[in-house]
């Protein structure tokens, strides 16, 4: 899904292991996979990312302009329009600390969990583990109501018009 | 021939409004699905909700923000079509129940009449031919 430009999303090997590498250069696009399932029968989603270069934010000057993250993971719960859909996104920030939970400024139904800080030693890969139900009963105070539509990712760097890049691997559902 | 012009358009409201209802009611539901239809589809084809707030989002306020101000005139022009319409099959009803009982009551001499555009032109039309009929049997 082209949102501001392309991101490059390129299927990667590394001796046997296939990833995806996203590369946006002033660009902001997503990669979603429908997958409908009962977030109670599979509450884990887990997997693997590494980010090569986080956006520069130092001349952003305001919230909006910081919008911007190297590595988003999405959990996307549609349900008939908009407003009334749910959408949880997992992001690794270069300095927000880990556990911080935001609304997105125009939709409240948008809510962005930091689950990595900083830039990871060596650029390697970190293993995510995400329990998604008990995510959604945190973030949005109830139990969810509505499966899961969608698994996206994204790398973005169109509001600071600079450059992102990061590694997808291993997206995964778990019961 | 004396031509009758048409001065009430609404002539027995009850059973207009209920023909107007009959066409405007499923047609507003219609096109409420339609909208709702391609406001989904959109929907479901971005996902994300970055795209959806910076691409769908303003561009169904542009549409809202166009149907409001057309809503009054399209209403009116449903309305009054409606009116016309419907008129020109109910309108001749209350004269011709008139003229009915005008023959009912005795008066041979009379004759049905109907406006040019009247759905009913013709069928009023061979009942006066029956009407003419029976007088020259009489």
């Amino acid at each position: 899904m082209i949102l501001n430009g392309q991101v490059n999303y390129i299927l990667m090997k590394q001796g046997n292991n296939g990833f995806v590498e996203a590369l946006s250069e002033k660009a902001c696009s997503a990669l979603y996979y429908r997958i409908g399932f009962k977030l109670k029968e599979y509450p884990i989603l887990s997997w693997k990312w590494k980010v090569l270069q986080f956006p520069d934010t130092s001349s952003a000057q305001n919230e909006d302009q910081k919008d911007d993250y190297a590595a988003r993971v999405y959990v996307i719960f549609p349900f008939f329009s908009f407003s009334s859909s749910k959408f949880i996104e997992y992001v690794w920030s270069p300095d927000m600390p880990v556990g911080t939970i935001t609304t997105h400024p125009k939709a409240k139904n948008v809510k962005m969990i930091v689950v990595r800080s900083g830039a990871s030693s060596n650029k390697e890969w970190v293993n995510e583990r995400r329990n998604v139900y008990e995510d959604y009963i945190k973030v949005f105070g109830t139990k969810p109501n509505m499966n899961v539509g969608a698994v996206a990712i994204m790398s973005d760097a169109d509001h600071t018009k600079t450059v992102a890049e990061a590694a997808f691997d291993d997206i995964a559902i778990e019961r | 021939m004396l031509k009758i012009r048409r001065r009430k358009y609404l002539v027995k409201q009850d059973t207009q409004f209920r023909y107007m209802g009959l066409v405007l009611i499923p047609l507003v539901l219609l096109l409420t699905c339609l909208y709702y239809l391609m406001y989904y589809a959109v929907f479901n084809h971005l996902l994300i909700p970055e795209a959806v707030i910076s691409i769908l989002l303003p561009a169904m306020k542009q549409v809202n923000t166009v149907l409001i101000l057309c809503m009054p005139v399209l209403f009116f022009l449903l309305v009054y079509a409606g009116l016309i319409y419907s008129n020109r099959l109910i309108g001749p009803i209350p004269r011709l129940e008139r003229e009915i009982d005008r023959i009912i009551a005795g008066d041979h001499s009379i004759r049905l009449k109907t406006r040019d555009k009247d759905d009913l032109k013709q069928f009023v039309g061979k009942i006066n031919i029956l009407l003419e009929k029976l007088s020259k049997a009489a």
